[in-house]
């Protein structure tokens, strides 16, 4: 625990003890700087981890400044306003150090000043790779916690947007914050959420999957419990719902919870195009789900037990295609989705003219010489195509990641008793979907428990003037989105 | 994990109504038309108000005990002792009905769509989904049944489908079968209403005013009702007299008889959504049969009675052999259920009458 720094450490009399104290705690790191300050009379020491802070701040804070002032009086006024702390407990001074502070320390004096000094240093906000858009904001997260505070702060200019910071990881000791809207989350979830981040002691959080896997109520599910975004309007869509949002220092995501399976549906695009384009897309993006869990297993079950099924023409074309093929229906799948996921697996790392080529030569020649050579059926390598196309469609990249894989139970027991097998499996899937619960908010909400008002924002994307409820399972202390929106139509007429 | 069962109006609906409708209901014009001949329909529609006469009964009993299931009310009544015996036999009644259900869902698998599969896997592979959700309380489980109302709709859009080749000369003359036929009809029927006495035991889960919840067993009784009642009356529509008599799942059978641009054979499709009723009706009887097994002990911890009785059923149903053994057992059994779900009941509530006792938490 951070017991050891949260203990107080009166600081020494002489200026000379307190920097060795100082030094020692660091273990002699060199770069800690220790320089003389002096000013008329005064002497004293500055101390900073030279990697963390700012020179020039330090300069204009320390260095300009005196050259105008005259008198003692006045140094100790100004350092007093400059300085976010004064303080005499040693250990306070050292846990400021590693932030990127620098301390003061005054000969015959028996505080220590602080000045925040920290070097920032971060690249200029890109568009998320992972979750573009065609048209809204093109702004994304940085690993900078602050900026990244900032963003949403210019997005919501609110005095109830809420952000509480606390401190994680016993060696590491990284930021997080936990952002919410003081008039709309649910005060119970926001408890429990601080006191589920609380409760972690790991070393180092060194990834948002940290934090995300020690609060998650099934942390053995396959299915992802929380949101992760790297949008800014994003977050502030969510944060207007009602839900909440977890951030870490040197991260560029954002942890949304409590959510829903629908939300893995959502793109910011869906509200700024037309509706009906927005609902039909979310179809696609449902059907995806369906079709790559399904798709193959259905195909094995066709081949294996079902054949009557199919028409009398797609028999015989089937037929043809598989007569050569030495191979059961379920080794073929297995063979060409692990090719799909090796080829997903070299391209995602590589720089992209070596993914492409690798794309190309996966893709395009594994698939014409595996069915040349007669090792697979021409419309398995269909199937499994689009498969793997379906399940990226899904916006959520670790959903489809699940899915992907999920799909390999069903087909194994869809080999073993065909459709039976494929509805049992699938339904084992659905019961595991219907006992998932975040914070209080059902999984499969509002479909199951049923709220069909709801359902206009989830398997559809109603117009938005009509979206005037936030959803009823999150409690929120405000259940009315907006009046009507389009009452000047209703006047005019 | 039991800790939150309490359900609306709404859920114990669904929950109703899923542990009525199952595995019979694919039987079912068959089994009635042995009797009842074209008139099988008007023995649904008996059936339904002689279970809605019974509902009101049970409502007065839940009115008389409130907040009490059963097993309590009989305790009250013939005290502790005797209670308990009941209870055991209750208990051993739910878990022959499981074993039969598993038996008749595989000869039915088995005769559509997995004639070479060993019975144990198909019954081992219903047992493992019918723990894993009963295990959960009755809210988890009736959101798998919100989702499980989609294969109803799809069910009642199939059978309606089949009215275009409807014949209404196959059921006239109405009436022709004989009143004394038509009830006996009428309790072949009532078997597939098994599952409305499960309110006795969800009663006291029910977040709502007395009223509702004898309100909600008349909507459910309703809903049954029609549906079957709309079953056999197409199937019978569909099918002559006579063929009728030779098919024993006239539903899959009618299912058999389209065929689609895409689909051909649109029944193997139907009989996997089947199962999904299957399911639930398994899981509502098994939630009750761990329920009635933990209340015979003191620790009422629920799940390990779910593992246990289900085991049992599975070894019972393993134990039936051949489809004229399943059919004789499941005869011989039929009484059990007037005695079980009908008489027993009513006699306490008769009981409670003549003994003054009423009680429960106000």
């Amino acid at each position: 625990m951070t017991n050891k720094l949260k203990h107080y450490k009166q600081m020494y009399t002489t200026i000379k003890r307190n920097v060795t104290y100082i030094v020692q705690t660091f273990n002699e790191t060199d770069d800690l700087v220790c320089d003389d300050f002096q000013f008329q009379k005064q002497t004293g020491k500055i101390i900073y981890l030279d990697t963390l802070t700012d020179e020039e701040k330090l300069d204009k804070m320390l260095g300009k400044a005196f050259q105008q002032r005259k008198d003692i009086a006045c140094l100790h006024t100004y350092l007093a306003t400059v300085a976010i702390e004064t303080t005499d407990d040693l250990h306070k001074v050292v846990s400021q150090l590693t932030k990127g502070s620098c301390a003061l320390f005054l000969r015959d004096e028996n505080k220590i000043y602080l000045f925040d000094t920290p070097l920032e240093t971060e690249r200029s906000p890109e568009e998320p790779e992972n979750e573009r858009t065609i048209r809204g904001s093109h702004l994304g997260f940085v690993e900078n916690l602050r900026t990244n505070i900032f963003f949403i702060r210019q997005r919501v200019k609110s005095e109830q947007l809420r952000i509480k910071y606390t401190t994680l990881g016993t060696e590491s000791h990284r930021n997080i914050a936990i952002v919410y809207m003081n008039n709309l989350a649910n005060k119970d979830t926001v408890k429990e959420i601080e006191k589920r981040v609380k409760s972690i002691t790991i070393d180092s959080v060194f990834a948002p999957g940290f934090i995300e896997e020690c609060i998650e109520e099934k942390p053995l599910s396959p299915f992802p419990q929380n949101l992760y975004t790297e949008r800014p309007d994003r977050v502030e869509a969510h944060l207007m719902e009602g839900r909440i949002a977890v951030m870490s220092e040197s991260s560029t995501d954002a942890i949304i919870l409590p959510v829903s399976f629908f939300s893995f549906f959502q793109s910011p695009d869906d509200y700024n195009n037309r509706f009906y384009a927005g609902t039909v897309f979310r179809w696609f993006r449902l059907l995806s789900f369906f079709g790559t869990l399904l798709l193959p297993p259905l195909y094995i079950a066709l081949v294996g037990f079902h054949f009557e099924i199919i028409p009398f023409e797609l028999v015989s074309l089937v037929k043809s295609s598989i007569e050569g093929v030495p191979f059961p229906p379920f080794f073929e799948a297995i063979f060409m989705a692990v090719t799909v996921e090796l080829i997903r697996e070299a391209g995602i790392r590589l720089p992209s003219p070596i993914g492409e080529t690798i794309g190309i030569v996966g893709g395009l020649i594994i698939g014409d010489a595996v069915v040349n050579a007669g090792l697979v059926s021409n419309v398995m390598v269909i199937v499994i195509a689009l498969t793997a196309i379906m399940s990226f469609t899904i916006p959520s990249y670790e959903l489809g990641n699940t899915v992907r894989i999920l799909s390999l139970p069903i087909m194994i027991s869809a080999s073993m008793l065909g459709f039976a097998g494929i509805v049992l499996s699938f339904l084992f899937i659905v019961i595991h979907l219907c006992k998932m619960e975040s914070f209080g908010v059902a999984y499969l909400s509002p479909l199951a428990p049923l709220h069909i008002r709801e359902l206009a924002d989830a398997i559809a994307r109603f117009p938005i003037w009509m979206l005037r409820k936030r959803p009823a399972e999150l409690r929120t202390q405000k259940t009315e989105k907006q009046g009507k929106s389009r009452e000047w139509f209703y006047d005019e007429q | 994990m039991n800790n939150n069962n309490q359900i609306n109006g709404h859920q114990f609906f669904l929950i109703l109504i899923h542990s009525q409708i199952g595995v019979g209901m694919i039987t079912l014009a068959n089994d009635v038309h042995l009797k009842a001949k074209s008139d099988s329909w008007i023995s649904a529609l008996i059936a339904g108000v002689f279970i809605q006469c019974l509902i009101f009964l049970f409502g007065a009993l839940i009115h008389r005990f409130p907040g009490s299931n059963l097993f309590e009310m009989i305790e009250i009544v013939i005290g502790k002792v005797l209670g308990k015996i009941l209870t055991f036999l209750y208990c051993w009644y739910f878990i022959v009905s499981g074993a039969i259900l598993f038996a008749k869902y595989t000869i039915i698998l088995k005769s559509w769509m997995l004639p070479l599969t060993p019975k144990w896997v198909l019954i081992s592979a219903l047992g493992i989904l019918t723990v894993y959700l009963a295990i959960d309380n009755l809210v988890v489980i009736s959101r798998f049944f919100i989702l499980a109302s989609l294969v109803l709709v799809i069910f009642l859009g199939f059978v309606t489908f089949s009215l275009k080749d409807a014949n209404y000369t196959y059921i006239m003359p109405v009436g022709v079968a004989g009143f004394q036929n038509i009830l006996q009809g009428s309790l072949i029927t009532s078997l597939s209403y098994q599952g409305f006495e499960y309110a006795l035991f969800f009663a006291p889960f029910v977040l709502t005013k007395k009223n509702t919840v004898v309100k909600t067993m008349t909507f459910t009784n309703i809903f049954t009702t029609l549906f079957y009642t709309f079953t056999i009356l197409a199937t019978q529509l569909f099918f002559s007299p006579n063929e009728l008599k030779l098919i024993p799942e006239p539903v899959f059978y009618l299912v058999k008889s389209f065929s689609f641009k895409v689909i051909e054979r649109p029944d193997l499709l139907f009989t996997s959504l089947w199962l999904v009723l299957v399911v639930t009706s398994t899981v509502v009887l098994f939630f009750i049969t761990s329920f009635t097994a933990s209340s015979l002990f003191k620790n009422k911890k629920r799940t390990p009675h779910v593992f246990i009785t289900v085991a049992f059923s599975l070894i019972l149903s393993l134990c039936l052999k051949g489809e004229d053994q399943i059919a004789y057992f499941s005869n011989m059994y039929r009484p059990f259920f007037f005695v079980f779900s009908i008489i027993i009941p009513v006699l306490i509530l008769l009981f409670s009458y003549i003994f003054r006792k009423s009680g429960g938490e106000q």
